[in-house]
């Protein structure tokens, strides 16, 4: 039970994983933010490719930020049990 | 003090989190936004003449074909009723390859009560509208002879809101940016949500006087504030990119949350003046429970009496719900409303236990001194 954390942690980044290679195989989305951001970003964007290393670094960010809390999550768990004892 | 349906809510927040900020995360940002026109070359069309023009689209298929383009009148006539005029497509009918349509308009009003007003154009293609207001300044001429109004009229946006497609609406000013919807608006429904939670904790604790409660709206406040500043940053770079500018200084709204946001800045400020235990708790409880109401009343209801206000749903403006939201918006805002309180909601709770836990130890030190 102690060690589920760690092979949880490892679930998520194969499924992060997963998202990514499944990002990198999209078809060209023409994605593009284009009328809202200045010229010299939309145009950097207007690459499919650049667009969806974009979404797989959000996802990365994100994936890293819901990993540290729920690392944090279990120690408190831990710590709540032998303050208890 | 713990309760079981709270500690249920806890223990599925992580995983609601997860998965419902992977979808929006993604789906958001990969679903493409429907066709629609940027603008035209012209600002200003007279009536009774011949006029040419370039309607300038984003997204419009190349081999997408134009069945219909109306200029509608944006007052309505002596019935009641706005005034359609057709035009007519210069280039054989399919939208060029760098989504421009030529169009040919004839507008002849005649005797009609049909006065100098904004023109908005809609144009139809493969059963679909596209519709950009305000595109053309009508002027009309003192030799009119006849009257030329269309016979059939396109689709409203009602019925086009009720089609169901997997693309995101082409809003005017807003375009590819109307995704920031499922980060900047959660943002604030997570932060009413922990404050108001808060002021609960603040008047529980006022009854009850236990600890525990000036811990949990403690922890909720200070991530409510978390909450509020990722508001504003999302919600000024939205800004940047549909208004011109960072922080529009008239908005109603934006007014009240630079007070409302100051009035949560000073309950940190209070705290950090007071050392007594106790009376920290009873000071920012009272504080809390008093400035929620007038915060919900600073962000809500103040730009709501305003007379005007640019965002939706305030002043003069009518509510995102009812004009902004197409089926596939929806798909992803309640989703992404529910997550990133789900997210929110753990770290508060998170917070909570770290603090709990440091005054469990100091107790304990202090008992074993003693």
């Amino acid at each position: 039970m102690k060690k589920m954390p760690n092979k949880l942690a490892k679930y998520i980044v194969f499924f992060g994983m997963w998202c990514v290679a499944i990002m990198a195989n999209a078809q060209p989305s023409e994605q593009s933010i284009s009328q809202s951001l200045d010229q010299h970003a939309a145009q950097w964007l207007q690459g499919s490719y650049r667009y969806n290393a974009v979404i797989a670094v959000l996802v990365i960010i994100f994936l890293g930020i819901w990993i540290f809390l729920f690392r944090i999550n279990d120690k408190l768990n831990r710590m709540e049990r032998n303050s208890t004892k | 003090m713990s309760n079981p349906a709270i500690n249920r809510i806890n223990k599925i927040a992580p995983w609601v989190a997860l998965v419902g900020i992977l979808y929006v995360l993604i789906g958001g940002l990969f679903l493409p936004l429907e066709p629609g026109i940027i603008g035209v070359d012209r600002s200003i069309l007279h009536s009774d003449s011949i006029q040419k023009s370039k309607i300038f689209t984003y997204k419009l298929p190349e081999n997408a074909v134009i069945t219909n383009i109306w200029l509608r009148t944006s007052i309505k006539n002596k019935q009641g009723k706005f005034d359609f005029f057709k035009v007519s497509v210069d280039n054989s009918q399919t939208a060029g390859k760098d989504g421009f349509i030529g169009i040919n308009t004839n507008i002849s009003l005649g005797s009609s009560s049909t006065k100098n007003q904004d023109l908005d154009l809609m144009v139809e293609y493969n059963n679909e509208t596209m519709y950009l207001p305000k595109a053309y300044y009508l002027k009309r001429s003192d030799s009119d002879t006849s009257v030329n109004q269309a016979n059939s009229t396109p689709y409203t946006t009602k019925q086009r809101n009720s089609q169901f497609s997997l693309d995101f609406p082409n809003r005017v000013t807003l375009n590819e940016s109307i995704r920031n919807l499922f980060y900047h608006v959660p943002m604030w429904f997570s932060m009413i949500l922990l404050l108001a939670v808060a002021a609960i904790y603040g008047v529980m604790y006022l009854t009850k006087g236990n600890l525990t409660y000036e811990y949990r709206f403690d922890a909720l406040i200070k991530v409510g504030i978390v909450c509020g500043i990722l508001g504003m940053i999302t919600g000024a770079s939205w800004a940047r990119a549909t208004w011109g500018s960072w922080w529009p200084k008239d908005d109603p709204k934006l007014n009240g949350v630079a007070i409302g946001m100051l009035m949560y800045f000073a309950y940190l400020v209070l705290r950090s003046t007071l050392t007594d235990p106790y009376q920290k708790a009873r000071i920012s409880a009272i504080y809390s429970v008093f400035i929620f109401p007038i915060f919900i009343a600073l962000i809500a209801i103040m730009p709501k009496l305003a007379d005007n206000s640019l965002h939706p749903g305030s002043g003069d403006s009518v509510g995102f719900n009812q004009y902004d939201l197409n089926a596939t918006l929806r798909m992803f805002f309640w989703p992404a409303v529910l997550s990133w309180m789900a997210l929110f909601w753990w770290i508060a709770d998170i917070v909570y236990r770290i603090r709990s836990l440091e005054e469990l130890k100091l107790q304990k030190e202090y008992e074993e001194n003693a």
